[in-house]
């Protein structure tokens, strides 16, 4: 079974490559039924299991004492993650549908998103890290083909290799963990991690912190946890069903499940890196998201912070709140992605006058596209984090750990950490606020496109909705203003819920900070009916840059590279070769290095390399004049030289070899 | 008997004879004829060492071997000067310095 | 069978040469009929008895012996000397028979439009292709030697006279680095010969009698002392040359031959220039089977011969192989012209070779020997693609390309394949072999002790920077709007989609490169089998 809903999307993949093009949705349906046919599948397997995971390995590689192994392991949060992947699949796969329509490339489009919807089940189906690496790739690699779809155009290209890339290094750092996981627990079984025991024999004990830190690594890298989150926003140049799939509910998520199933074998320490990491990139991503001008990219920016905010559960030990909100996230995100693409594309259907994506040229779409409004709302105000709604229940939980951690580290560097979550909640909710209310409050800035806007057809609001009903409280939860007691956290329970006394607090402070966030946001735009030129105040520069994280890695690191590799290449040619051609020059005598050494002298100062080539070619030059005498032309003289040179090697022979 | 040192010493001087011959002599016909002297005085070695070896007789193989070899051998190098000598109508050797320019 | 397999082509050589020069294309047919030949003999004739003996005797030896006496020599006092017609393949060395007999396929077939000379070009790439074989079959050193010479002889031809533009220096260049190789190499031979006896043979002869057969030379017992050795000789473990233990001073001499063949960092120099001007066959050839020739000879002999001295050396092959790895790549990166591109990353794929090896680990070297087959099946899939944008415009700077994809958008998926394949993708057998490699160079030092662990975390960077050079070449040349760049515009007409020939060039490959990578057990099964 597992097997099955693992291939299928794989399955699809040739079926589309094979007959795709035959069809005027180049194969989109047959997609959908597929995905359909994966919802049911994997649904029926959720209620098959029972206690017991379904597990099942076979050896894929045995070398020596070495057995590597390829299975699967489905669990209940395996088995829901395969319903969540189905599901949101095929709703951004009906959105697309609409959206995508006529593009000249469809059939890639679907083959690709088939590839991925494959390789995030096997993520979450595999039972062995070294299997969810193989996945953790290849969902890299169709992330790379969809961010770069559009790839006649040069932002989506470069945005693409900069994802591959910044996701490579996390990704080196993932498997260096798991190589130190295997010395350390002899065992790369994610179900046996639990219960394995680290033996110092093979690596010494700063090891088992260096693993987690290196495991971590690579949920940095997937899931645009700081430093490596640059890749993030710039990926929005993809598709924006993509952007919703990939970049908000599925593959980034995929660096806090693999974190939440590896946590077992993480120091406390590691933890608290975790902790750290997440919170920082949680607030610093949700500055950044106040300024930004871009509807997706605002959006991207909330995902990150989002994400921090996952991985600070995590790090803070609320691996079920953490989890749970990765679900709820997944759903109103995804939906705030697609209403987000849903606006675009209905103004660019308006007109080529502005661009469709800029907020500023937005404003009012409140008539004209109603109902997209009213799908838009509840994922937006779950973001803001307000009761009744299916974030607040998750985020709360988060907060609710992040303050007992706190509480229980004591220190008052422990409480930075739910501080700055809380003011990432204040800020969570101006951004959401500010891009209601440039969206759909206010009037439209863009003239052109007036009495031009219609509303978004129903195969692309039937998707949203469906989405937005998924973020109200009332799926996770009975009761809308605690998520501990909801299904999902007694479904996946890890461990028994401690019931804290801070929550009362803990959620009142959250739901009003969100409040005024949104009101904060309110005043500011409500009125927002000109032109907005943006002051460029320090601040507000940093954060639209985010901090110049891109411009600081220009110059720490791919500069650099840059440069050295144009040195090693002018290294390679000519001292590396030069040596090589140098002799050669010296045995032919005909040509001096001089043309080629004249341009070295010119780009570097290399004055000594100069000179002992340039003397090594000149006492080579000067010692070919004194011989050329020798070469007389005449036969005799040839053979006496010979003669001479050999009754003198016979002399050496006999003075100094002793007889035998 | 004689011993094999005198066999050995007139080698030697038919090789110091034939190695001047070759190095001094213009004309080409007379260094061939000293290359064929030098022959002559290896071979001599080489019948001389027999003397040590009388099962096998290795040395005097190689004596008839040279033999032959120096048939084959101022075969070619006659056509050759004869060749040469159609070219240049000489058969000086300081004739033939193409290798100069 | 191993005899036959090596000199299959010979017959059809002597027919390609009674033929008259220009016969229609019949050269070609010849040639494929050969290459051909000798696949199916590998895959049904080889394989089936390697494993059918592997089945129902001793695992533990060589297959398909063939040894028959050869040249035998009395020289006196001294002893004897023998030379054996001796052949034999364990798995390690079926692997690459394997690997060359399908290349050389694919080289015949993208040598279809030959047209300068068929004649002599498909005869000198059948000796080519029979020494290829020979070197990876042979068991008598001597042999082994002559092989390995022999290649050196069609491919300093094929280089210099249906090369590009700079031909002659290429080839020269190609000739004298590898010859220098070659004479450490006689060096250490004749050494060894003078070293090592055979034991049965001195038996039957009553007197020593000195071999050239490697079994016998690296016959050990369980403490380390050799069988055969000549006590007090140079290459016994007690034997110096210049006051140094001749066996490491012989082991570096090795090692440099078959490091100018791997190439490794810094004698790779030839690598480059010979990949830019030789035509893609033989450049599919060289990168394909050639470059394995090195990591296979560091095996087999300076590992076999001389096991002691490896373990005293690895730490230098290791770093040997690391700055290989880092140094080729970002060299690679700043190449413009394609093929060289390509030939630059092959340096940095061979470094990953002699990581494995350095490790010392049976995985590590596992992983070696599975390196070299995914490399020869890759850089050859990398140097068709290639071949094809020159056989098109015969251009190959990356800058004059711009936008390919939506002109030529088959070729881009298969060369989408070839770069994510090389830069370790999962999924393609590449990433398998380096994942073993890491693994052995990881895990060496809580072991076998052979590299520090530095070594494998710096050389992860080689991963990251391979990735570095595809993406920013695919991007260059793929991504972006066809009609962006003059160049390639004015080129509209000539870049069309692959034919059908290069299709059953890059299909295969493609299928082949996959299969491995899903089921790299296919291959690593066989390595471990013999010896």
């Amino acid at each position: 079974m597992p097997l099955i809903i693992g291939l299928l999307p794989f399955l699809l993949l040739g079926v589309i490559a094979v007959v795709g093009k035959n069809f005027a949705d180049k194969g989109g349906k047959l997609a959908i039924g597929g995905l359909a046919l994966g919802v049911m599948l994997s649904s029926y397997q959720f209620t098959l299991l029972g206690e017991q995971a379904l597990i099942w390995e076979t050896s894929w590689l045995e070398v020596g004492e070495i057995n590597l192994t390829v299975g699967w392991q489905v669990d209940t949060l395996t088995g829901l993650m395969c319903v969540l992947i189905y599901g949101i699949s095929l709703l951004v796969f009906v959105f697309s549908l609409a959206y995508m329509k006529g593009d000249p490339y469809l059939v890639r489009y679907w083959m690709y998103l088939c590839l991925f919807v494959g390789a995030m089940l096997g993520i979450v189906l595999s039972n062995n890290l070294l299997q969810v690496f193989v996945f953790w790739e290849l969902v890299g690699f169709s992330s790379y083909l969809l961010i770069g779809f559009w790839f006649e155009k040069d932002a989506p290209a470069r945005a693409s290799q900069q994802a591959f890339l910044v996701n490579r290094v996390g990704d080196i750092g993932f498997l260096l963990g798991i190589f130190a996981t295997w010395l350390l627990f002899g065992e790369l079984n994610i179900s046996e991690l639990g219960s394995a025991k680290a033996s110092f024999d093979r690596m010494s004990e700063a090891w088992l912190p260096a693993c987690g830190v290196l495991l971590f690594l690579g949920c940095i890298g997937k899931s645009a946890q700081f430093p490596l989150q640059l890749w993030l926003p710039d990926a929005m140049e993809g598709p924006t069903p993509v952007s919703s799939l990939i970049h908000a509910a599925t593959m980034v998520a995929a660096g806090v499940y693999l974190l939440a199933r590896i946590s077992v074998i993480m120091t406390t320490e590691v933890l608290t890196v975790v902790a750290v990491v997440g919170t920082l990139t949680a607030f610093m991503a949700a500055i950044a998201a106040t300024v930004q001008w871009d509807i997706k990219r605002v959006l991207a920016y909330s995902t990150i912070s989002q994400l921090g905010y996952m991985v600070m559960g995590i790090g803070v030990g609320a691996y079920e709140m953490a989890l749970f909100h990765l679900f709820t996230h997944a759903f109103f995100k995804c939906a705030l992605f697609l209403a987000a693409g849903a606006v675009i594309h209905q103004l660019h259907a308006a007109g080529h006058e502005a661009d469709p994506q800029d907020l500023r040229n937005m404003g009012g779409l409140r008539q004209s596209m109603s109902r997209t409004f009213a799908c838009y709302l509840p994922p937006a105000l779950a973001l803001a984090g307000l009761p009744l709604l299916s974030g607040f229940l998750s985020k709360d939980g988060i907060l609710l750990g992040a303050v007992d951690w706190a509480e229980a580290n004591g220190g008052m560097l422990a409480w930075l950490v739910p501080m700055a979550g809380f003011i990432t909640a204040g800020l969570t909710a101006y951004y959401v606020g500010r891009h209601a209310w440039l969206i759909f409050g206010g009037k439209l800035r863009t003239p052109a496109w007036a009495g031009k806007i219609s509303d978004a057809p129903i195969i692309m609001l039937g998707p949203i909705f469906i989405l937005a009903v998924f973020s109200l409280w009332l799926p996770w939860s009975w009761n809308p203003l605690d998520g501990s007691s909801g299904w999902f956290i007694e479904l996946i329970g890890l461990s028994e819920p401690a019931h804290s006394d801070n929550h009362w607090w803990v959620g009142g402070v959250s739901v009003l900070l969100s409040l005024g966030g949104i009101a904060w946001a309110s005043l500011r735009f409500r009125q927002a009916a000109q032109k907005f030129d943006a002051p460029q105040n320090g601040f507000r520069q940093l954060a639209f840059t985010h901090f110049f994280q891109k411009e600081m890695y220009q110059y720490a690191f791919v500069k650099p590279v840059l440069w050295v590799k144009e040195i090693l290449a002018w290294f390679d040619r000519r001292i590396v070769d030069g040596v090589v051609n140098g002799i050669a020059f010296i045995t032919v005598n005909k040509h001096w290095p001089y043309s080629s050494l004249s341009l070295v002298a010119a780009r570097f100062d290399a004055v000594v390399i100069d000179g002992v080539v340039n003397g090594i070619a000149k006492s080579a030059a000067s010692m070919g004049r004194r011989l050329r005498h020798m070469q007389s032309g005449y036969l005799q003289a040839y053979l006496g030289i010979a003669i001479f040179v050999l009754l003198i090697i016979m002399l050496i022979f006999n003075l100094f070899l002793p007889n035998p | 008997m004689i011993p094999t040192s005198f066999f050995l010493m007139a080698g030697a001087v038919l090789m110091a004879i034939g190695c001047f011959l070759v190095l001094s002599r213009k004309n080409l016909i007379m260094a061939l004829m000293g290359i064929e002297l030098m022959l002559n005085a290896s071979n001599l070695n080489f019948v001389a060492f027999t003397r040590n070896d009388q099962a096998d007789l290795d040395g005097q193989m190689a004596g008839l071997f040279i033999m032959v070899l120096a048939a084959a051998e101022i075969t070619v190098a006659l056509a050759i000067v004869l060749a040469l000598y159609r070219k240049y109508q000489s058969v000086e050797l300081d004739d033939f310095d193409q290798l100069k320019h | 069978m191993l005899s036959f397999l090596i000199f299959l082509p010979i017959p059809i050589m002597l027919v390609m040469a009674l033929l008259p020069g220009k016969a229609n294309g019949l050269h070609r047919w010849l040639a494929l009929g050969a290459v051909v030949g000798q696949l199916m003999l590998v895959l049904g004739g080889v394989m089936l008895s390697f494993w059918t003996e592997s089945l129902f005797s001793d695992p533990n030896h060589f297959f398909l012996v063939e040894k028959y006496d050869w040249i035998q020599a009395d020289m006196g006092s001294f002893g004897r000397l023998h030379i054996d017609y001796h052949l034999g393949i364990d798995g390690m060395a079926l692997v690459l028979v394997l690997l060359t007999a399908l290349v050389n396929v694919f080289a015949v077939i993208s040598s279809w439009n030959i047209k300068q000379n068929p004649r002599a070009y498909f005869m000198l790439f059948l000796l080519l292709d029979l020494s290829l074989f020979g070197v990876f079959c042979a068991l008598d050193f001597f042999l082994f030697y002559l092989f390995f010479e022999l290649m050196l002889l069609p491919m300093f031809f094929l280089i210099g006279l249906w090369g590009g533009a700079r031909r002659e220096y290429a080839a020269i260049k190609f000739f004298i680095y590898t010859l220098l190789g070659s004479v450490f190499m006689l060096l250490v031979m004749i050494g060894l010969s003078l070293s090592f006896l055979d034991p049965v043979a001195s038996e039957a002869f009553g007197k020593s009698v000195h071999t050239f057969n490697m079994r016998h030379m690296w016959e050990m017992t369980e403490n380390g002392i050799l069988v055969n050795v000549v006590s007090g000789s140079v290459f016994s473990m007690e034997g110096t040359v210049l006051g140094q233990n001749g066996r490491m001073v012989a082991f570096v001499l090795l090692f440099i031959a078959f490091a100018i063949k791997i190439p490794a960092v810094p004698v790779h120099t030839w690598l480059p220039d010979a990949h830019v001007e030789a035509p893609t066959p033989i450049s599919v050839v060289l990168a394909g089977v050639l470059l394995k020739v090195g990591g296979y000879g560091l095996i087999r002999i300076c590992y076999g011969i001389f096991p002691e001295a490896m373990v005293h050396f690895s730490w230098w092959i290791g770093l040997v192989g690391l700055v290989s790895v880092i140094y080729g790549a970002l060299v690679a990166m700043a190449q413009t012209d394609l093929k060289a591109l390509v030939a630059y990353s092959s340096v940095s794929h061979m470094g990953y070779v002699l990581l494995g090896i350095a490790s010392l680990e049976v995985i590590g070297i596992h992983g070696a020997i599975f390196q070299l087959f995914t490399h020869g099946l890759i850089s050859s899939m990398l140097f068709l693609i290639v071949g094809v944008l020159y056989d098109r415009v015969h251009d190959r700077q990356i800058a004059n390309f711009r936008g390919l994809w939506s002109k030529m958008p088959r070729y881009s998926f298969f060369v989408l394949i070839a770069f994510f394949a090389s830069l370790g993708l999962p999924g393609f057998c590449a990433f398998v072999s380096e994942l073993m490699v890491f693994m052995g160079a990881f895990t060496s030092e809580s072991y076998s002790g052979g590299i520090p662990r530095w070594m494998a975390m710096a050389a992860t960077l080689g991963i990251l920077l391979g990735a570095v050079y595809y993406l920013r070449t695919y991007r260059r040349m793929f991504f972006g709007r066809f009609d962006e760049l003059e160049v390639s515009a004015s080129w509209s007409e000539k870049l069309t989609d692959l034919n059908t020939r290069e299709y059953l060039l890059l299909v295969p490959l493609a299928i082949l490169i996959v299969l491995f990578g899903l089921f790299p057990s296919l291959i690593v099964d066989l390595i471990g089998v013999g010896r």
